[in-house]
């Protein structure tokens, strides 16, 4: 087992680990915000959630891209081939 | 890793036609439908908009109508009123128009028979006065009484003047000397008296009348000169009823 | 352990490898225009609780559109609405056995990012013209030209990372749990992936409009400022 493939393996858990921490921290805010709006306002429910929607997904991209570095590293690794 | 630039615009094709005939079998109808329906339903409450508004403006007419039935109805029991007012006011003054003329004729009517009545009554009064005192009259006949009417009846035949006492003389019938009962032992006095009294010889026939009740009169073919109780009665008699 | 940033192919078509993801999405195809067909054919003036059904997704939709894009939704019916359902029905189509859904492979989220671009790119030239369309970069100001060059680039690969990082996660995970414990266990898992797929589904159409109506506006004469969506 060279170097290259350990600190690969490890940058992966690292990224999907550390990428997880923040987007997870954002969504907890978002979606508490929203909450806290739709109490204030619930006739604007629908308009607060679909917006929550998108948020949360444009939030849970920064997980997604640190998963696909990941297996970039783990199944695609430049440097291995 | 592998990335397939076929496959890449294999699926974009795909999804494209995807796109193209989902829109052919499945969005544009349905939207169709949804628009078709929503114009229907638009037409239809226009329709019933235009058939509501039509139904409002009928009623409207209607009720107008009804008020101008009602109007019309109270202008036509009005004028009935009044007619009949006018006409039972004409009749009521009519009638009482009639009735003041009746009540006017009856008094005029009543005073009438009253006033004859009182009439009557009083020439009643008067003939049973006068019967009275003919009959009292006639139970103080005697001579002196007959004198007395002699010497008024040569009084009277005094005072005539000539020429009636010359035609009277003249007279070739005589004249009648009436006296109410047969005058017997006063007949030859009574024809001296007269034939003294006119300056001729008049000829003289005694006849009774008992209506004379008492006195003497003369009676001639034009002429009569009355100097009896009756003649004296049938004065007043006149007098009263003149009077009356 | 097979990589999930592969496609197998199937067979070939002279020079055409048709991998899996193609004749699953043909099978999605024929799945969805033969149902739409069947489902529309007597479309009446009173509807049925089938027409009434299909209606109200319209419907829906449509409001979505207005309410997103504040324009029409005449245009943009048949792509967005065509778009999610096919990106619906392909994440839900991993429920089936031995389908790996299309979207958790890297051409089909490829192609259906570079059609949003393509889409955001012709429905702005038709709304705008091409002058409109190219003064939609200059905004709020031209200093923004290049940044709004890049973000057309990046927000559209964003698009396709996120789309197809949650479908190929989705299927990576529950293909890892079923190696080690094939029973039962991967179901929880397999009803987030439905939920996530659903959820995927209504971003990617959502974004999709976002963008273009975003686009049209910055390329109207005097529109409203109203600040763009900024990707990462």
């Amino acid at each position: 087992m060279d170097y290259l493939r350990l600190a690969s393996i490890v940058s992966a858990a690292f990224a999907v680990a550390f990428g997880a921490l923040g987007p997870a921290l954002a969504e907890g805010r978002a979606v508490a915000a929203a909450m806290e709006a739709i109490a204030r306002q619930p006739e604007a429910a629908n308009t607060i959630s679909r917006t929550l929607f998108v948020g949360l997904a444009m939030i849970e991209t920064t997980a997604i891209y640190c998963l696909v570095i990941a297996l970039l590293l783990l199944f695609a690794n430049p440097l291995l081939v | 890793m592998t990335f397939d630039l076929w496959a890449l615009g294999l699926q974009a094709a795909n999804v494209l036609i995807l796109v193209w005939l989902m829109q052919r079998v499945f969005w544009r109808p349905v939207a169709a439908a949804i628009a078709t329906r929503q114009d229907t339903v638009n037409a239809i409450t226009q329709t019933a908009k235009a058939t509501q508004a039509k139904a409002e403006a009928a009623l409207a007419e209607a009720t107008q109508a009804r008020d101008g039935i009602a109007a019309e109805r109270v202008k036509a029991l009005d004028a009935a009123r009044s007619e009949a007012e006018t006409a039972a006011k004409t009749i009521l003054t009519e009638a009482q128009k009639k009735a003041e003329t009746l009540l006017a004729t009856a008094k005029t009517q009543i005073e009438k028979d009253t006033a004859a009545a009182r009439k009557a009554n009083a020439a009643e009064a008067s003939d049973l006065s006068l019967v009275i005192a003919a009959r009292l009259l006639d139970r103080l006949n005697g001579p002196a009484i007959q004198s007395a009417f002699l010497s008024q009846l040569v009084d009277a035949i005094a005072e005539l003047p000539e020429a009636e006492q010359a035609t009277l003389t003249d007279t070739p019938t005589g004249i009648e000397v009436v006296t109410a009962k047969d005058a017997g032992a006063l007949r030859a006095e009574i024809e001296q008296a007269v034939q003294s009294a006119f300056k001729g010889k008049p000829k003289l026939r005694f006849v009774t009348d008992p209506d004379l009740i008492g006195g003497i009169e003369l009676r001639g073919p034009h002429f009569s000169l009355r100097n009896s109780w009756q003649a004296d009665l049938s004065t007043i008699r006149k007098a009263l009823s003149d009077a009356g | 352990m097979m990589s999930p940033l592969n496609s197998v192919v199937l067979y070939q078509l002279g020079p055409i490898p048709i991998t899996q993801a193609v004749v699953t999405t043909w099978g999605i195809m024929i799945v969805l225009v033969v149902g739409a067909f069947l489902l529309t054919r007597r479309l009446d003036l009173v509807p049925t609780r089938r027409q009434a059904a299909l209606e109200l997704v319209v419907v829906t939709l449509d409001s979505q559109i207005t309410e997103t894009s504040g324009a029409r939704p005449g245009p943009y019916r048949s792509f967005i609405g065509t778009l999610f359902l096919f990106i619906l029905v392909a994440n839900w189509s991993s429920l089936i056995p031995g389908v790996e859904p299309p979207t958790a492979h890297l051409e089909t989220d490829a192609a259906l990012a570079a059609l949003v671009f393509v889409s955001v790119i012709w429905f702005g030239i038709v709304g705008d013209g091409v002058g409109g369309y190219l003064k939609s970069f200059a905004a709020p100001n031209p200093v923004m030209i290049p940044l709004n060059i890049l973000q057309s680039l990046t927000r559209v690969f964003s698009m396709f990372v996120r789309l197809f990082g949650n479908v190929m996660s989705g299927v990576f995970v529950i293909g890892i749990v079923a190696s080690l414990a094939g029973l039962l266990v991967p179901i929880p898992l397999m009803a987030l992936d439905l939920l996530t797929g659903l959820v995927q589904a209504y971003i990617f159409a959502v974004l999709a409009l976002v963008f273009i109506s975003s686009t049209i506006k910055d390329g109207q004469p005097e529109a409203p400022e109203t600040p763009t969506k900024k990707e990462i």
